[in-house]
């Protein structure tokens, strides 16, 4: 197994005066494992979205080194940017991100238009990985006329049609009710499954987050503890997160 | 697909932003309309006694002083339209677009936009021309008629005048 992502020793602060500097990241190291689905929890504040966001390369980070399929993303120069974006990384966001004036059809395309993947083998790669998603019979719909779960199922399949190699959801359950939310997880664990696709979810839910295999949780912007499934079932596995979120206190005390 | 994309968002545009057209196809009226009166071709049968160069010449200096005007008013509108795409372009940076496709992308639907609401004007001014032209006539005690010409070099001028605002 080699690892596709290194975050070592990462600090990000906001502000520039002396006296009013946030650390929200302070000196963070973890690796992910090609193949793999880790979570990242933590209650509100505590760094987990800004984590997101630096290894993302939306956000630049104050010290440290992220590594990206052996590559410091720190490092990458403007004009290489959106390259890297497109080849390496899939992105789901909480709430959706279609563009509205296209169709599902025409979202998960201009995916691979981008990536310069050449017209004819366009509508075969959107029917395959869509009929896998569930979301074939509404292809040809715009995103208000879908339900959120089948938006978040075609952010899915847009996220993982360029086979980038790792896909970053933040909140993917956000904005659904708890069937879609099921559907959404088992669609983004066959990702996971059946195409061998690295993911890190950033959730503050526990049952999306039991979808995970292992699980880092975040406290002030430190790694607070870090949990692995192994080979327990689901259910052990959501015992044992909602376990470490009452040692964790803060906001999320009140879950049990 | 690129070229879809701009046609689609074009179409959203011009129901969503109708403020924008309205605001282009006044400004084409109003400039078409009164470089018209100043165009070599306009001559309304008025007798020779009369002599309109004096009138024309007063109304190039207002028309560089409306183009003046024009331009800022057409300039806020278009940054109005860039801060409410702005979510579109995030999208477009994070799905890895490079930033000159953007650019070019936004370029594109701004120019169609700008065709229709060339178009919409210089039909407008048409009319709002009668009108001057009759203003005109009834002034100098000739009861007007009304003749339907298009200005070749008033024409040549709008386009080039919006083209210079879009641009």
């Amino acid at each position: 197994m080699s690892k596709i992502l290194e975050v070592i020793d990462v600090e990000k602060y906001y502000g520039n005066s002396k006296e009013n500097i946030t650390k929200a990241l302070d000196g963070i190291s973890f690796s992910v494992e090609k193949g793999e689905f880790i979570g990242i929890m933590g209650a509100s504040g505590s760094g987990k979205t800004t984590l997101l966001n630096c290894i993302s390369t939306i956000d630049d980070i104050s010290s440290g080194q992220i590594y990206l399929n052996k590559k410091d993303i720190s490092k990458i120069k403007e004009n290489e940017m959106s390259r890297f974006r497109r080849e390496n990384l899939g992105f789901i966001f909480q709430d959706f991100n279609l563009l509205d004036t296209l169709t599902l059809y025409e979202n998960i395309a201009l995916a691979l238009t981008i990536n310069k993947v050449p017209y004819k083998k366009i509508k075969s790669k959107v029917n395959e990985i869509t009929k896998k998603l569930g979301i074939f019979s509404v292809l040809d719909k715009y995103p208000y006329q879908v339900s959120g779960g089948q938006k978040q199922r075609c952010a899915c399949a847009r996220a993982i049609i360029n086979n980038p190699h790792l896909i970053l959801a933040d909140e993917p359950t956000g904005a659904l009710d708890s069937l879609s939310s099921r559907m959404l997880l088992d669609t983004i664990r066959t990702l996971n499954t059946e195409y061998n696709a690295t993911i890190v979810m950033v959730t503050h839910d526990a049952f999306a987050a039991s979808y995970a295999q292992r699980i880092l949780f975040l406290k002030d912007g430190k790694i607070f503890k870090e949990i692995t499934c192994g080979d327990c079932s689901r259910k052990q596995f959501f015992n044992r997160i909602l376990d470490v979120m009452t040692d964790l206190g803060g906001d999320l005390i009140d879950v049990r | 697909m690129y070229a879809k994309l701009v046609l689609r968002n074009a179409e959203k545009s011009i129901k969503d932003y109708l403020i924008y057209i309205i605001t282009l196809t006044l400004c084409v009226t109003l400039f078409y309309a009164f470089t018209s009166i100043s165009s070599k071709y306009y001559n309304p049968n008025i007798g020779s006694v009369y002599n309109i160069n004096l009138l024309s010449n007063g109304m190039k200096i207002t028309i560089c002083f409306i183009t003046f005007l024009l331009i800022f008013l057409i300039k806020y509108v278009n940054n109005y339209m860039l801060l409410r795409k702005k979510k579109e372009f995030a999208i477009e940076i994070v799905l890895g677009m490079e930033r000159v496709t953007i650019a070019k992308l936004f370029l594109g639907e701004t120019l169609i936009m700008g065709v229709v609401s060339l178009g919409l004007g210089i039909i407008l001014e048409s009319l709002l021309s009668q009108f001057i032209s009759a203003m005109l006539l009834t002034t100098y005690g000739i009861s007007p008629q009304i003749i339907w010409t298009l200005y070749p070099d008033t024409v040549v001028l709008t386009i080039l005048f919006s083209f210079h605002v879009l641009c």
